[in-house]
Parts: structure tokens; sequence; C-alpha cells
């Protein structure tokens, strides 16, 4: 299981960012050290915000099947509710992508039914 | 739909529908035979059932969890007893037995008599021991190795007499995940 992502998206509401893509994605790798200790803790998919840099914070759900989403967020002290419900539509469409048959376990995710709701689904439970 | 999020769950939690003898039989004898082609340019034929079995079981390992509404596993004892009960359920219509071995702490046997995958297969005296049970333990070796419990997982048949047979699907796990057991 390598290090390289098999999804990304930027779910901003402004699309104006005021840190580097460089940035987002060093604190993500970090996080995921965490993540690794983690996931042996509890039987939770949801892990909580399990790591911050400065007024950054990160929060994480691990799968059964070890594939984890890391949602890198600013300022915001979301409810935890809101955030595992986003991550469980986030796992239900990965499974939905993982069933086809024509994709490669650890392959990268073109799906746009997935990208969209995915976004959809950020609208929902995450730009409020 | 809500909030215009198109809903898979109805498509995930489709209740499921039973597939006749015949046809998974005619399916399964198709692929032991493409497999048997294969084994005649190098592969043999059991490493190559695995393989396809490697690929189920990678996907199982998420769809059952979510099918059963279960949490990860973390422990051994959990995700060993998961597979012999509710993967062989949901993939042979009955639980298998799990045992531990007394020779090895990193040695666990799922013990299933008369497994389906060999129930119309005879295998001519010239081919040896093939099993094609080795399909079953490439999906159980998926199923672990994807949910981070690495395993070397290996079938074994004994023929009691001609009606009856055993089948042993050995899970060998490496030492790290042993130590990782010991430390949590």
């Amino acid at each position: 299981i390598s290090d390289v992502p098999i999804y990304e998206a930027d779910l901003s509401v402004v699309k104006k960012k005021d840190i580097s893509e460089h940035l987002s994605q060093f604190i993500l790798h970090q996080s995921l050290d965490t993540v690794d200790e983690l996931v042996w803790r509890s039987s939770h998919m949801y892990l909580k915000t399990i790591d911050s840099f400065n007024n950054y914070s990160v929060s994480a759900y691990c799968t059964p099947g070890h594939i984890k989403f890391l949602l890198l967020y600013k300022n915001k002290n979301y409810i935890n509710d809101n955030l595992r419900s986003f991550f469980e539509i986030v796992h239900e469409n990965y499974i939905r992508v993982l069933l086809n048959p024509l994709y490669e376990p650890n392959g990268i995710i073109i799906s746009s039914l997935f990208d969209q709701n995915v976004h959809l689904a950020a609208k929902k439970f995450l730009h409020q | 739909m809500e909030n215009g999020i198109y809903s898979v769950e109805k498509e995930l939690n489709k209740a499921k529908r039973d597939i006749s003898l015949s046809a998974f039989s005619i399916l399964f004898s198709e692929i032991v035979q493409y497999c048997l082609y294969k084994s005649k340019k190098g592969y043999r034929l059991e490493d190559a059932l695995h393989e396809i079995g490697l690929r189920v079981g990678y996907k199982l390992s998420e769809y059952l969890y979510y099918k059963n509404k279960m949490k990860r596993s973390i422990t051994i004892l959990n995700i060993l007893t998961f597979i012999s009960k509710h993967v062989w359920k949901y993939l042979f219509q009955h639980s298998s037995d799990l045992l531990k071995s007394q020779d090895s702490i990193y040695e666990y046997m799922i013990c299933d008599k008369n497994i389906l995958l060999n129930k119309y297969i005879t295998v001519p005296k010239d081919y040896g021991n093939i099993n094609c049970a080795s399909f079953a333990a490439g999906i159980v070796e998926g199923f672990l190795c994807s949910s981070e419990f690495q395993a070397e997982v290996t079938a074994h048949t004994i023929y009691e007499n001609e009606q009856n047979q055993n089948t042993t699907i050995l899970v060998k796990f490496y030492p790290e995940v042993i130590e990782r057991e010991k430390n949590h």
C-alpha cells in the first residue's frame, strides 16, 4: 500500500487558497503516521480530528480494507457528526467504485460519479 | 435523493439473489480450465486460481463489513472469526470451523467439509495433488492482506473416501502481525 493518493479533491467554497498545495500535501502526509498508530487502538472507522498544524486540522477515517480518507480543513470547529456523515458517504461511494470489476484495487479513482458525490457531500455536511 | 447526492445505499444493500449451482459450476469450471491453460505456460494451476481469489478477497473485505454493518477487525481472532462465519456464509451458505494450531503461534486453520468448489471436480491421478480450493485460499489471503493482517494462505484437502473430503485452509501469519498483536 503506497502513499500515493488514489483520489484528491479541493472541496473549498472559495477557491482562493492561502496555503500552497505542497504544504497541504505535506500536512496530510505527516498525519498518516498518526493514523497508522490510531487504527490499531480502536475498531472505529471514524477517527475524529487527529492532527493540527497552525490553524489547520486533519480529520481521518479508516475503512476495513485500510483505505484512509483524510480531510484537511481550516479553523472551523466541525461537529463530529457532520464529519462522520461526510466520511460515510465517501466510504459508500468508494465501495461502489471498488465493486466495479474493471477497477484495479489501489488504482486511481476516475469515476465522475464518485467525484460528484464527494463534492455534494461536502456541500451538504461541510459548507454550513 | 438528498441534496442531489446520488444515493448508492440502495445499490449496495440489494437483497441477495440466489445463483443456481449449475451457473456457478459452469463458471468455476471455465475458470479452472483457463488456469489449466495458463499452467501450460509455466504458471501452476493452483497459483493462478489463488491469484484470482486474491482480487475477490480484496474487494470482499470492504463490502462484507459494510453489508454486515460491522466495525473494523483489529485482532486476529476477530478477523478470522469474521471470515469463518460471515465470509463463508456469504460465499458457501454455511459457516466453517476455526482452529488454532498447537504447533505454531503463526498458524490457524479454517476447516470446511466437502467444500463447494471441489464438488464437481475430479483430479486425474497424473495431476498429483492439485486442489481447486486454492481459490478459497486466495480469497482468504486477499481478505487478510487488504486488512493489514499479512499472511500466506494455502488449501489442503484430505480425501476420506469417495464421497467425503475434508478441506483445511491453512493461514500462516507473518511474524510482524503476531508482534503487533502482542504489543496491543
